[in-house]
């Protein structure tokens, strides 16, 4: 599934709330330069303000201040051309899984039966096919989540942005979706922004991993993540995937995030 | 992998868990059966309180008569009840759709639900007058405070990250309205009809007592005074019929057209599995 690639560029962006009299700073200010076609992850603390950064790109969340260039250009609320993952599937309960996929395509207006294959390609790259006429509530733990990544997938974006997508998937569950998550990323050349708090997840993933502060976020470090892929957990690059977590964890440890 | 397990959800639906007729049935036969012994071994008064078999009996011999009235109580109970849904559906959405609106129309909902019903029909009998009317009205006055704040809840429990991702797909207000908050509010709309239907009877009923010459209401108070326990008792089972029917119905529409929780949570922390390929 080729498709184009967004370039993204954020400048001293920020976002600030109003909570009582006070006004607080949730994230930012932020500076980062994603290039087309790159898996970025942004890895931090709970509550650090990475979900508000990931709603900021999408153009959810106002930028308070600073820029959010996409492609050149200033974004505009909401951008409708990306992928989007949240932290809850956020699945509609009363359609099928396919259903639900080709909801992304008919509010896009776009060709239904294309549509229709490749979600069903989709969801056999998961596993999840037989699911495919299942209602969200007759899913196991862990796929409806899944689920909505093909959902933001369906109609090719040129941008995935995806906050937490795996996080309720055990170890090994998660080991297998991980290879078949950069299979289908390099197939589809996406830009991708991946906001996670599983250091391994993030180095398994992505060309670089940015590192995020405690609230009010901010990055730290850019760490680039040279290692050939597909990656996996085999015992050629086990001791090189665990290296760059280690580097990860110490700076974690430095800022009093880890023990 | 337990793939026809369904997980635990947080968001459930509202009364979904309903028993069936059947179960209920052996346990009401039983409380009848014991009811029917009381009486009899303990020969108590059938003016007081009579056996089950002699309210059957009543209601086999006045079947017409119970009928009749039966009909003007379940239309008024209707009528309220259709017009407190529309009402407070809309009364629901825009308080949905409006922070002022709802800063406004909030604290009023609150305070009138504390209000005793019985206290109002005199003065609804000064508005609507004696009869069909009233009751009517009493029944809409009976189930719209509660219907609408049940619907306000169906409204208030999409998750923003529902909305959020659809807007990002490209919906506009009113496609997220009905594609979305609609049928996301159903299941509510279902639980809510289910507890409002015997208030509406309750209130039909209420206002029968006061000011009306026919439904059940009425029966039961022209009963009561000519000490005919065996009609009023009557009367009473088939006002508990019609809300239990009523209910019933409901429950059927509900499990073959409404039948999903609002939401799918991201899943639960225990049991986490793979899909096998």
């Amino acid at each position: 599934m080729p498709t184009a690639a967004f370039r993204i560029q954020i400048q001293d962006a920020y976002h600030t709330r109003v909570a009582g009299r006070e006004t607080q700073t949730v994230v930012g200010p932020v500076s980062l330069d994603i290039s087309g076609g790159e898996f970025l992850s942004i890895i931090a603390p709970p509550a650090s303000g990475k979900t508000s950064l990931l709603k900021m790109i999408a153009g959810i969340l106002p930028v308070t201040g600073g820029e959010i260039r996409i492609e050149g250009a200033r974004i505009q609320p909401p951008e409708r051309d990306f992928g989007l993952v949240l932290q809850q599937p956020a699945l509609l309960g009363w359609r099928t899984v396919m259903q639900n996929i080709l909801l992304q395509a008919e509010l896009r207006g776009l060709d239904l039966v294309g549509s229709r294959n490749r979600a069903r390609r989709l969801l056999a790259w998961f596993g999840l096919s037989k699911f495919e006429e299942s209602r969200p509530d007759e899913l196991p733990p862990g796929t409806a989540q899944l689920i909505s990544v093909c959902r933001a997938l369906v109609h090719c974006p040129a941008l995935l942005l995806m906050d937490e997508p795996f996080r309720m998937l055990d170890t090994m569950a998660l080991e297998q979706i991980l290879d078949g998550f950069q299979r289908l990323w390099l197939e589809t050349g996406t830009t991708a922004l991946l906001c996670t708090g599983n250091i391994h997840e993030a180095v398994l993933l992505s060309d670089r991993v940015a590192v995020m502060s405690q609230r009010p976020g901010r990055i730290l470090q850019v760490f680039s993540i040279d290692l050939l892929r597909p990656r996996r957990m085999d015992r050629a690059t086990t001791s090189q995937i665990a290296e760059y977590c280690s580097r990860i964890r110490t700076l974690f440890r430095a800022q009093g995030v880890l023990p | 992998m337990a793939a026809n397990r369904k997980p635990s959800s947080a968001l459930t639906r509202p009364a979904q868990t309903t028993a069936r007729p059947g179960t209920g049935m052996v346990s009401v036969a039983v409380v009848l059966l014991i009811w029917e012994l009381v009486v009899r071994l303990l020969a108590v008064r059938h003016s007081s309180l009579p056996s089950p078999s002699r309210v059957l009996l009543e209601l086999w011999r006045e079947g017409a008569l119970l009928g009749k009235h039966a009909l003007v109580t379940g239309f008024e109970a209707l009528e309220g009840l259709l017009l407190a849904l529309v009402v407070g559906f809309c009364l629901a959405a825009l308080t949905a759709w409006s922070t002022r609106a709802h800063r406004i129309a909030g604290p009023a909902i609150s305070f009138f639900q504390k209000l005793p019903l019985v206290a109002l029909a005199p003065l609804v009998v000064i508005w609507f007058g004696f009869g069909y009317s009233s009751a009517a009205a009493l029944a809409f006055l009976a189930c719209f405070l509660p219907l609408t704040s049940s619907v306000r809840n169906g409204f208030d429990s999409l998750p923003a990250e529902t909305v959020e991702i659809v807007e990002m797909m490209g919906a506009g207000p009113a496609t997220v309205f009905l594609k979305v908050r609609l049928p996301a509010c159903l299941p509510f709309v279902a639980g809510a009809l289910k507890t409002s239907i015997p208030l509406a009877l309750a209130g039909a009923s209420v206002m029968e007592f006061i000011a009306s010459d026919e439904g059940l209401g009425y029966l039961m108070l022209y009963a009561s005074a000519t000490i005919d326990t065996n009609q009023l008792f009557a009367a009473l089972t088939v006002l508990v019929l019609m809300a239990l029917g009523f209910y019933y119905l409901i429950d059927l529409v509900e499990r073959v057209w409404i039948s999903w929780p609002a939401a799918v949570p991201a899943g639960t922390a225990a049991g986490r599995q793979m899909p096998r390929r």
